[in-house]
């Protein structure tokens, strides 16, 4: 039996876009519906448009907190994940220094080492240096576990730079700093802006980290104040953890519109390259 | 030339100076935060260590950790439910990828389109996607047994995340909910890197799409789609972010994967020697399965 290939792909396209988007576009009808329809008609349009979910999660369940929390702690990372990669990219990709090679091999080596192996050690380290429940001490292991990723990419970009430029940089008089930040290092922008994407998606969705080393509420993340507030849903109605949820999801969905091009690369890179 | 060469010295110096001023921030935090915690696990896999305090004051067990977890009925059960999951979920998410990959390739009717759609649920934070996947499998008010109801299909209910059966193959569908569209796009890329003149060559010799597909585009592939499935399927045994936030291992133990059980042991019971050579185990299978990657990149290397 022959079938028809391009009516059976564009059927799968589309039966598989459907699955892939209903649950979002649910998403946004339970945030915005009475508590007593969500169970009810799950499926149904509100009977009444309301934003009582939204004014509670962000002012009674500390969603205004957990955002800003997450976007210190996330804008915190970000930058120095780009600075520290872009200047390692450079250094590794055009300076020779003793150890290069052995720094090297270590660096890409660990990208086999789960993420998830290391938060057993890292929690006794936190522990010992007395960081547990602090900021300071979300900060440090992921910006340690986020930066190879953007480093190898940088470290790509530099080395395809001509060496012509450089000299004649030199040549002109700049130093190793000038000539990196001031010539070779804005050469890298577009793979910055891809490096900040992956960093920032990997950073602002991280759980499981925060979930073992913050005990303060006050000091919790967006995600997890989401994994605490869902499981309180009984108590604090369902609404509210669908606008939780909608809060959570819909920036990024709106970056990623506007980022596309970027976001594209972003994850393609990284795969490819890796 | 002794003045020449101490001038080289200098500049070597200099260089060596500058290099380490500028990485050695970067570095400091990667060494303390990765590798000392790594050389740790190995230590503390040798010790019966509860994770605080001194860990020479604890007992010295040597291997026996590694011995233990070869009897650990847990840790077998959690080894089967993970080559299970990884297998079962890589197979689905890499035949629907490669599909959804070919109709982009394609430029169908509205491809640019189906590629914003498709790719949104990677997006959606972890924590999110469990919540909603959770409310969808609800055994009383859940979405899919409320769509059932309305079909009148109410024999095909379950509560699908506490029932034995049912439990692992929600927690596949709704991983690939979300892990389908990265393996889409990098298939798709790998894709848009064939050759067109060899495309057009077959097309010109009187090939159907469908031959096509199959003696060009699929043969080619194949490096990509293995690449792709030991990358996915490491990924599932290291990650369990998903797993402990949509059903904690549940119902008893069917869903617990290596990484999760390593995890409660560690700060569930606080068996933190226990975990690290739990967790060393994983790691050495997945080097293995990494270096198996390498050696067949190797042999069958195809760049284009």
């Amino acid at each position: 039996m022959r079938i028809l290939l391009r009516p059976f792909l564009w059927l799968i396209a589309l039966t598989y876009t459907i699955f892939s988007l209903y649950p979002l576009v649910n998403l946004i009808v339970q945030s915005v519906k009475p508590e007593n329809e969500i169970w009810s008609q799950p499926f149904s349009l509100p009977s009444r448009w309301i934003n009582d979910h939204f004014i509670r999660v962000w002012e009674e369940a500390n969603f205004s907190l957990y955002t800003w929390n997450s976007v210190k702690v996330t804008a915190i990372v970000l930058v120095f994940a780009l600075f520290f990669s872009t200047v390692m990219g450079y250094v590794f990709a055009r300076m020779n220094f003793a150890g290069k090679k052995l720094h090297y091999i270590v660096l890409i080596g660990s990208m086999l080492i789960p993420s998830s192996m290391l938060i057993i050690p890292v929690y006794v380290l936190t522990n010992q240096l007395h960081l547990l429940n602090t900021h300071l001490g979300l900060i440090l292991p992921n910006l340690a576990g986020t930066i190879i990723m953007p480093f190898i990419l940088m470290r790509s970009v530099y080395e395809a730079v001509p060496q012509d430029l450089i000299d004649a940089a030199k040549i002109d008089g700049c130093g190793e700093y000038r000539t990196l930040f001031q010539i070779v290092a804005p050469l890298g922008a577009p793979m910055i802006a891809t490096n900040g994407i992956l960093v920032f998606t990997a950073i602002w969705n991280e759980y499981i980290w925060t979930q073992v080393s913050i005990n303060s509420r006050e000091l919790f993340t967006l995600p997890v104040g989401m994994a605490n507030l869902s499981a309180n849903a009984h108590n604090v109605g369902y609404g509210t953890v669908y606008a939780g949820m909608v809060l959570m999801t819909f920036p990024l969905i709106l970056f990623f519109l506007f980022a596309q091009r970027f976001f594209i690369s972003a994850v393609t890179q990284g795969a490819v390259k890796g | 030339m002794p003045v020449r060469s101490k001038t080289a010295l200098r500049m070597r110096l200099r260089t060596n100076l500058i290099a380490y001023s500028l990485i050695f921030p970067g570095l400091l935090v990667f060494y303390l935060f990765v590798i000392y915690p790594l050389l740790q696990t190995v230590a503390f896999s040798l010790y019966r260590y509860g994770g605080v305090g001194s860990l020479f004051e604890s007992t010295f067990v040597g291997l026996r950790h590694f011995a233990d977890a070869f009897v650990d009925e847990k840790f077998g059960r959690a080894i089967v439910n993970t080559f299970y999951f990884s297998i079962i979920h890589t197979l689905t998410k890499l035949t629907l990828a490669f599909l959804l990959a070919f109709f982009l390739y394609r430029k169908m009717t509205g491809w640019k389109w189906f590629q914003v759609g498709l790719y949104m649920p990677a997006i959606v934070p972890i924590v999110v996607s469990a919540v909603i996947w959770r409310f969808i499998y609800e055994g009383n008010f859940g979405l899919l047994n409320y769509l059932l109801r309305a079909l009148h299909m109410e024999r095909f209910q379950h509560y699908w995340l506490s029932e034995a059966a049912t439990a692992m193959n929600a927690v596949i569908v709704s991983s690939v909910w979300f892990s389908m569209p990265f393996a889409m796009l990098v298939l798709f890329s790998y894709m848009l890197r064939i050759p067109n003149d060899l495309l057009e060559a077959a097309k010109i010799d009187g090939a159907s799409t469908r031959q096509i597909v199959a003696h060009i585009i699929f043969p080619l592939m194949i490096p990509a789609l293995l690449l792709m499935s030991i990358l996915s399927i490491a990924d599932d045994f290291k990650g369990y972010a998903y797993i402990l936030l949509f059903t904690n291992g549940g119902p008893v133990g069917k869903t617990e994967v290596v990484g999760l059980y390593a995890y409660k042991q560690a700060f569930s019971y606080g068996n933190f020697g226990y975990a690290s050579a739990l967790s060393i185990l994983v790691l050495a299978f997945l080097i293995v399965l990494s270096l198996g990657l390498v050696n067949r990149m190797k042999k069958n290397q195809f760049e284009f």
